[in-house]
């Protein structure tokens, strides 16, 4: 024991040694980093190799039953003593992960804080119960000499180095706000330390202490085995949740951690003396049924090694392959119990469902949580070309080891287990077999039924992939809502801050409420290149006629349309009457009569009844309602038309409904878009008439059209607008004491070529 | 005859989509996904055969009238049901593009004969249901052959034989429009008339139902009864169909010939004179379409543009509540198309006279005790399907407004009650339809639950409940699924131009939804035990409140942009 103590001793010394020379030849930042780095590595390599070596003693699967029934296990004094000792064991792993870690993920507060304060306490313990730690991982051998419990030690001694500089370099500069200590913190500590622990949480250990309560086997869906098959479920929800809000290096770091701690899990029952030995002979043996070429064995191994060296072509193929078969082989599991009785805790059972929960969920969190982008299509086809590559690789070994253990079934392609569960034809199927010799080594294989299995596989494949793409729209989907969510909730807070105490229905700027407003408005349709409008102003105030001009596709209908609340603002803002159109909608729309460029009604309604649904919602009180239609179908000579479905009127008559609907409620804006288009002489006389009456009463109209004589004789302002961009606002008379407003618009137009704005490139940072 | 294809080309494109053309990959992989659905099709068609055969459903000795195991006649009734159906869209769906498609608009005034017009938009048609052919007609053929041992130059005669048989609905349909034209025009224009034939038809065919109920014995076994049910029911069946349209049974002989193993005779005899007689009667039909077409069909597709003037007497302004508005409006506009009457009589009642059916089947049969389990989930099966059917039309819902649906973003009022008053006369059927199917489900169980070995076939109260609300709260949850469709995703444009939409994405959409909820849930009341209908309504309420919260807020969130 002196020996192991002086080596545990001696690394220590060695690596606070290293860390004092780098400091006094100041060597500090990145530099002192590496080392650390290279300190984490060797602990590790010190752990993967001493823990290959061979079994643990503490595994032994029936520890309660041996110590019921007076036969204990040696070294250990009783059931528990032992328990202590595999909880050494355990915490152990728990610590050295941590401080292996802790160098490539400092800047994780949780891994910083664990790796100063606690590894430190579960690292000094094992050292002081050096003896039951070595005890409960090698056995008996460690009162000989043991090469293990040698490597054990010096790896104790580099962690407990690693922790205490930790905790050194964490007391140095506990001032600064990154490595402040509060309450949000330590909650995240104990969390994550609980999550750690779990994730290490031996195979054996719910079978020492549960093992009273085993019942009936663990299949078929029974209570059991759902039992196994809701964590599957629910704790990468769990994770998804805990993890999504932080930060890219912390989601990498627990998603390796996990990996890592289930690789661990795995290969205590999968040491290098399970897969080749020498034997007493001399002879190098190959355990050919206990190579792990499993396709859930290749899960444990590829994901952490992808996690660590970000290997994302190799990692589509657990995403892709690997998470499919977890899934059937939770769904239909098929584990060995080496005849123990009962069935629910034992060690095999939880060692089977770790393995796959690994296999299933890990591959879907890494990608949910961002750490590896989302798979395309050519990444599905790397995955596949994998996939077809180790079915063929399983195919020859499969036949290959035959010769040697009749039992190798690797990907269940060689027995009927899959077989047998599908029933007599396929069965009936995989009885057509193909037999050959090659060198003395007998072959058989199952053309048609292997044939079949492997398409199935790819079409399931397909299906999952389809499945993630559903899976990805619906998340988007959800990711998106949030998002607008959260930016309608900021705007509604900002509208309460302007309002200052007032009624959501007043207006928020009680100043312009007789004014139509744009204040550096800027639409950009979806993801196009080019703005359709930006940065335009404008001021109308009422009792303006206001007109609008520009050519086709400068950008007139995009303003209209932001204005009466069609489409949305991409930034700017737009205000009528005080209200703001984007936060107080409603009671912009409230103000606005508007007229489209083409007439869209109900045409199955009559004109009445139409009218009669726009002044309902805008609550205009009946008499004055009755007045004012009376009015309007007095003037528009619509007698007769009034009660005939509007599907039955001409192209005029349809204008004149809807010119009839945008007024009955008397807005204090009335928003027309090119409304001449296609009415005769006399309609267009009175539209105008209605234009410039409803103007003298105070209120805003607002038109576009490309009319130059219309808007010379009815307007008193005009702006002209080109490639999304208001080139001018003007007066009609300080137009016309230089020029015609022909001439004019016509010198704007074809004057300084103006190109389209377009939108900037996002940079890295801000995507 | 080049600028039919070019109208062809110009609807086409503008009907169907086929931006997949645009890169190699997106047009490989929609032809890798075609045949896969034509694969699958045809495996599904293969299995239903290779189950009839396996049972020698329809299996008679050798001297018997059918010596198959698959006989041609079961291909013929299922070949002619499918033509008829096909008759009848075509008929109703050309009457529609020929004569009121607001398309004519533009096409009439193109440098284009009129004829020319007629004919593309048969061309048009043709394509659809050659299309629909090959996805569904031909993949049966397809499976018949391989079930009969079928040479392989069947395969072949198939493709050009579907090509020729595509033509026949669609040129039928062509010369019964112009008829139909007239009669449905006149069905619309007088709505007392229009009322009492929805009634009469729907009394006849109620009658035919429970008369065809009626027929069923007090007691089915299925299995022993099978050679009787063979003897008595089936076979005559089949002779009697075949008989009464023998013009499809001959069609069918021609495709599939004597087909009777890999040496089998397909062109045996008749198949020529089937085939020229085929082609003939598309001919004269084309003639008849074409001279019929020649002088009508200007004046009849002009006749959507014009309008009697009426001089009515004033009416009265009729003022509603502020929120009430739209619904009223709605109603009003609804109302005024006869399909929407005869559509909520067939809402109402379609679910229930389904059960009653179903469960008149099942009362007559004595089952185990899983039987009876799976029968209440199967009931469940068809009320969900049927009911959840009809809220697919409602994935246009907002759409089929067209420009009108941008200017309701105008109006002063939260557009969540705009857009929500739309689904509530919607909410309300459905809810009754489901209430009459569940009592006529009931009903009958009860019934029928006397011949059965266990009680448990019955509903009682509590059950009676369960089914009402878990039906009531999938249907409403659906419902809003659909409409959300349409806000997230409008085909307002199509609508606008073309006063309809092909191939409509979301409609589609939600038929495939309707049918994997009904089956999800349907296959929850079965494996959920025990109380499975409890658990079934906390599932749906659990639905439904999830999709009432994401159309609210996708309509807050969306509905402005879209």
């Amino acid at each position: 024991m002196t020996v192991y103590f002086l080596s545990s001793v001696g690394a220590l010394l060695l690596s606070l040694l290293v860390t004092k020379l780098l400091s006094v030849k100041k060597i500090t930042g990145d530099k002192f980093l590496r080392v650390l780095k290279a300190f984490g590595l060797i602990t590790a390599f010190l752990f993967m190799f001493r823990y290959m070596m061979g079994d643990l003693y503490i595994e032994d699967k029936q520890i309660t039953f041996l110590f019921s029934i007076g036969q204990g296990l040696e070294g250990f004094s009783s059931l528990s003593h032992a328990i202590f000792s595999s909880v050494l064991v355990w915490i152990n792993v728990t610590a050295i992960l941590m401080v292996v870690l802790y160098p490539f993920f400092k800047s994780v507060k949780t891994l910083r804080f664990l790796t100063a304060f606690v590894c430190p306490v579960i690292l000094v313990l094992n050292f002081a119960c050096l003896e039951n730690l070595l005890l409960g991982n090698f056995g008996l051998e460690i009162y000989e000499f043991s090469i293990r419990g040698l490597l054990l030690s010096i790896e104790l001694g580099f962690a407990i180095g690693i922790s205490v500089i930790a905790l050194i370099d964490y007391l140095k500069s506990i001032k600064t706000e990154e490595y402040k200590i509060d309450k949000s913190l330590i909650l995240c500590v104990i969390f994550s330390f609980l999550g750690m622990i779990l994730a290490t949480c031996p195979n054996y250990f719910p079978q020492i202490v549960l093992e009273t309560l085993t019942t009936d086997d663990v299949d078929g869906l029974n209570l059991n085995h759902r039992l196994y098959v809701y964590p599957a479920i629910i704790i990468p929800i769990v994770l998804y949740v805990l993890l999504k809000d932080r930060s890219y290096d912390t989601k990498r770091f627990s998603m390796i951690y996990y990996a890592l701690a289930g690789l661990y899990l795995y290969s205590l029952t999968h040491k290098f003396a399970d897969f080749a030995y020498i034997n007493e002979a001399g002879q190098f043996i190959v355990n050919v049924s206990n190579l792990p070429f499993h396709l859930c064995n290749t899960a444990l191994y590829i994901t952490p090694a992808c996690l660590i060296f970000k290997a994302k072509k190799v990692f589509y193929f657990t995403y892709f392959i690997n998470v499919l078969g977890a899934f059937l082989a939770i769904a239909m599991p098929d584990y060995n119990l080496d005849g123990q009785n009962g069935s629910m805790f034992v060690h095999d059972t939880v060692l089977f469902f770790r393995s796959h929960y690994q296999a299933f969920f890990m591959p879907l969190l890494v990608v949910g949580l961002g750490i590896f982008k989302r798979p395309r299509m050519k990444e599905f086809k790397y995955s596949l070309a994998g996939f077809a590559a180790y079915y063929l690789f399983v195919l020859i070994v499969n036949g290959w080891f035959t010769n040697y253990d009749p039992d190798i079934d690797y990907f269940f392609i060689n027995s009927d287990f899959i077989a047998d569960k599908l029933g007599s034809w396929a069965v009936a199927l995989r009885n057509l077999t193909w037999e050959f010799d090659i060198n003395g080594l007998h072959f058989k294989y199952y053309p048609i039924y292997q044939s079949l299995y492997f398409t199935v596989y790819i079409i399931m494949s397909l299906g999952m992939w389809f499945l993630y793409e559903l899976g990805y729209d619906v998340a988007m989907g959800w990711h998106d809502i949030a998002n607008r969510n959260k930016a309608f909730k900021l705007d509604e807070l900002a509208l309460e801050l302007k309002l200052n105490g007032r009624e959501k229905g007043e207006p928020v700027d009680m100043e312009s409420t007789n004014k139509l407003i744009l204040k550096n408005f800027t639409k950009r349709y979806g993801t196009s290149d080019v703005y359709a409008v930006k940065d335009a102003c404008l001021e109308v105030t009422g009792g303006e006629v206001f007109g609008f001009l520009g050519p086709n596709g400068a950008g007139k209908s995009t303003i209209i349309k932001s204005i009466v609340g069609i489409q949305t603002i991409t930034d700017g803002a737009i205000s009528v009457c005080g209200y703001d159109v984007k936060t107080q909608a409603v009671g912009a729309k409230s103000q606005i009569g508007f007229v489209p460029d083409h007439y869209a009604l109900y045409e199955k309604l009559t004109a009445r009844e139409y009218v009669n649904y726009i002044a309902d919602l805008y609550e205009v009180p009946k008499d004055v309602r009755e007045e004012r239609l009376n009015g309007f179908i007095k003037q528009f000579e619509f007698e007769s038309a009034i009660d005939n479905p509007i599907r039955t009127y001409s192209h005029g008559m349809k204008q004149k409904v809807t010119i009839m609907a945008a007024l009955i409620h008397d807005p204090k804006v009335w928003i027309l878009d090119e409304p001449l288009t296609g009415l005769d002489p006399n309609s267009i006389f009175q539209v105008k008439e209605c234009m410039k009456n409803h103007a003298k009463k105070g209120n805003i109209v607002f038109f576009s059209s490309h009319i130059i004589d219309v808007v010379e004789k009815i307007c008193d302002k005009i702006a002209i607008i080109r490639k999304g961009q208001i080139q001018c606002v003007k007066t009609l008379e300080e137009i016309e004491r230089e020029d015609t407003l022909e001439n004019f618009y016509m010198s704007v137009i074809n004057g300084k070529e103006v190109a389209p704005i377009k939108v900037a490139k996002q940079t890295a940072e801000e995507v | 005859m080049n600028k039919v294809f070019t109208l062809v080309a110009m609807q086409l494109a503008d009907k169907l989509d086929f931006s997949y053309l645009k890169s190699f990959r997106s047009a490989l992989f929609k032809i890798l996904l075609s045949l896969i659905k034509f694969i699958v099709v045809t495996a599904v068609f293969f299995l239903i055969f290779m189950v009839c055969s396996m049972f020698g459903i329809f299996k008679v000795g050798a001297s018997g009238l059918i010596d198959k195991t698959i006989p041609d006649e079961v291909l013929a009734v299922i070949f002619t049901v499918l033509q008829l159906m096909s008759i009848l869209s075509c008929t109703v769906g050309l009457t529609n593009s020929l004569y009121k498609s607001m398309d004519n608009k533009v096409l009439l005034a193109l440098p284009v004969g009129h004829n020319q017009v007629f004919f593309s938009k048969i061309i048009l048609y043709y394509v659809y249901e050659l299309i629909k052919n090959l996805n569904l007609t031909l993949p049966m053929f397809i499976a018949y052959g391989i079930n009969n041992g079928a040479v392989w130059y069947y395969y072949i005669w198939l493709i050009i034989g579907f090509v020729v048989v595509s033509a026949l609905p669609v040129i039928i349909g062509a010369v019964l429009s112009i008829p139909w034209l007239f009669i449905s025009a006149f069905i619309d224009r007088y709505k007392v008339f229009q009322a009492m034939l929805i009634i009469t038809i729907a009394m006849l065919i109620t009658y035919i139902l429970f008369g065809v109920v009626s027929l069923i014995p007090a007691n089915i076994n299925i299995i022993r009864q099978l050679e009787i049910i063979k003897q008595d029911l089936i076979l005559p069946f089949l002779h009697g169909f075949t008989s009464a349209l023998v013009p499809y049974y001959w069609i069918t002989k021609m495709i599939v010939g004597g087909t009777y193993a890999i040496s089998g005779n397909l062109f045996a005899g008749n198949t020529l004179i089937y085939f020229l007689g085929l082609v003939a009667f598309i001919v004269v039909c084309f003639l008849i379409a074409y001279f019929l077409a020649k002088p009508l069909f200007f004046k009849m597709a002009s006749k959507q543009f014009e309008f009697e003037k009426k001089d009515n007497s004033a009416k009265q302004n009729v003022i509603h509540k502020k929120f009430l508005s739209p619904l009223a409006q709605d109603l009003k506009k609804n109302f005024r198309s006869s399909r929407y009457v005869a559509m909520i009589v067939v809402q109402l009642f379609l679910p229930a006279i389904l059960l009653f059916l179903l469960n008149k089947l099942y009362g007559a049969m004595n089952m185990s005790n899983d039987g009876t389990i799976m029968t209440k989930a199967f009931n469940m099966l068809v009320l969900f399907l049927s009911v959840l059917s009809f809220n697919n039309e409602f994935a246009c819902v907002y759409s089929v407004d067209g420009n009108a649906r941008f200017l309701e973003k105008t109006r002063p009022i939260n557009p969540a009650v705009l857009t929500f008053s739309r689904l509530i006369p919607r909410i309300i059927i459905s809810t009754v339809s489901v209430f009459i199917a569940t009592a006529f489900y009931a009903a009958t169980a009860n019934e029928g639950s006397q011949n059965a070995t266990v009680a448990y076939v019955s509903v009682n109260l509590e059950e009676f409940i369960y089914v009402v609300l878990s039906g009531s709260f999938l249907s409403v949850a659906h419902l809003l699924w659909c409409a959300e469709m349409d806000i997230m995703n409008p085909q307002s444009d199509q609508y606008a131009t073309v006063g309809m939409t092909f191939n409509n994405p979301n409609v589609r959409n939600a038929t495939f939804s309707s049918l994997l909820l009904s089956i999800l849930f349907a296959f929850c009341s079965y494996f959920l035990r025990p109380f499975p209908f409890a658990k079934l309504t906390l599932l749906t309420l659990a639905f439904l409140v999830a999709r009432v919260y994401l159309y609210f807020i996708r309509v807050k969130l969306y509905y402005k942009e879209k």
